[in-house]
């Protein structure tokens, strides 16, 4: 009984100063996180499209066949997704298609497309025909 | 205020945070393995992810309440228990994601912030519970036990538990392709074994441990005040959830009637569960 009495009388104590940190270093994260969210979702809308560049890396003979990796970038901050690429050589009538799942906005996605022919003679046409909003 | 710095307070706590950070890794894996939950992270519009991991943040205040880290009694208290669990949930999402190369410096902030924040929600969870599932269970204060035993409590509850299991599933392709091979009959077949499992666990189950479930405990008045609100609010969670991914607009009533219902299956069975295990 005396011992629940003083319990009683005597204010709690205080949170453990372990608490006040992981809530501290809890409070910065949070804060960082719901400010980097904020200030994307109230940034001024801009053109709603992704900005796609496809571009060769090096093109790498293999077998009977070549191989060109490609490099695409993403210039707007609007995701494509089912971004289908279109490589051919000029002079001839082969094509290549490559599709990638996602090109983040801002972000950059390698892939690579086959060729039969030498895709160095006569040189090397990429482009994007089409992709999908997520 | 004051502050405890004696050593076995700190040693608790410092428990509290290891299982909280397990919490985060358990409840998180399947989601941070899974493609969609990353793709998310970077395509999901940034008004609708903010107004979601604020939603997740006043849920974690509720859970510490109800459950968490210690039996709190102030606001301000669950406010750092909700902090704390945020935290280590985003630093475990953080590290998680690095390790399996899903993010790294290469890539633009948003992206890496946006597969966090997806990431952290059912880490924060986890981390809120696992505190507490993974510890001893009589830690559990009698006022916790009070507040779970209230009617707002219990309902909750519910909805947190239809939010947890519901949002694991949400932003699958698997979710909508389940939608359009269902015909409606499927779909009211579903609704009805929703209702009756969420029943099932309400009455046949009962109520944990001692606990007497408030109000009259006849069999209509449990069933229309626990299963059919309960399943309520599974459909309105999963509704929030499916507007959250934008996977309602531009869909048909039918087929969004059709795709709530397949949901409302998994938040149905979520907030039957979430009573018994939070």
């Amino acid at each position: 009984m005396g011992k629940k009495k003083s319990s009683k009388d005597k204010p709690p104590p205080g949170p453990a100063l372990l608490e006040w940190i992981a809530a501290g270093v809890g409070g910065v994260v949070a804060l960082a996180m719901f400010g980097l969210l904020a200030a994307e979702a109230f940034s001024p809308a801009e053109y709603k499209a992704p900005i796609l560049r496809v571009e060769p890396l090096a093109i790498l003979p293999e077998g009977n066949s070549f191989i060109a990796e490609i490099n695409v970038r993403n210039l707007s901050a609007q995701a494509a997704a089912s971004v289908e690429i279109e490589g051919s050589i000029a002079g001839r009538p082969e094509t290549s298609h490559v599709t990638l799942a996602y090109v983040p906005g801002g972000s950059e996605r390698r892939a690579a497309l086959v060729f039969a022919h030498d895709p160095r003679r006569g040189g090397l046409s990429l482009r994007v025909t089409g992709f999908e909003h997520p | 205020m004051v502050v405890d710095t004696s050593p076995p307070a700190n040693w608790r706590y410092a428990k509290g945070l290891g299982r909280a950070f397990a919490g985060a890794v358990i409840f998180g894996l399947p989601i941070l393995m899974t493609m969609e939950m990353w793709q998310l992270g970077f395509y999901l519009d940034r008004t609708k992810l903010l107004q979601f991991a604020l939603v997740n943040f006043l849920v974690l205040g509720g859970l510490s309440r109800l459950s968490g880290f210690e039996p709190t009694v102030s606001w301000w208290q669950d406010l750092m228990d909700a902090l704390s669990a945020y935290g280590i949930a985003t630093l475990a999402s953080l590290t998680v994601l690095a390790m399996f190369a899903v993010i790294d410096l290469s890539m633009p902030t948003s992206e890496i912030v946006g597969k966090v924040a997806i990431q952290s929600v059912p880490a924060s969870f986890g981390a809120m519970l696992g505190a507490k599932q993974l510890g001893s269970r009589d830690e559990v204060g009698s006022d916790e036990e009070r507040q779970r035993a209230t009617y707002a409590g219990q309902l909750f509850l519910m909805m947190a538990g239809a939010l947890f299991l519901g949002f694991s599933v949400a932003p699958t392709e698997e979710m909508i392709l389940i939608a359009f091979r269902m015909s409606p009959l499927h779909s009211i077949l579903l609704v009805a074994v929703s209702i009756l499992l969420l029943h099932g666990f309400v009455y046949a189950v009962g109520f944990k441990g001692e606990e007497e479930p408030p109000g009259p405990t006849g069999f209509f008045s449990l069933f229309f005040r626990f299963s059919i609100v309960g399943y309520a609010i599974a459909v309105i969670v999963g509704l929030y959830l499916l507007w959250t991914f934008g996977r309602i607009e531009g869909t048909g009533i039918a087929q969004a009637a059709s795709m709530v219902a397949v949901l409302a299956f998994p938040g149905a069975v979520g907030a039957a569960i979430a009573r018994l295990i939070i």
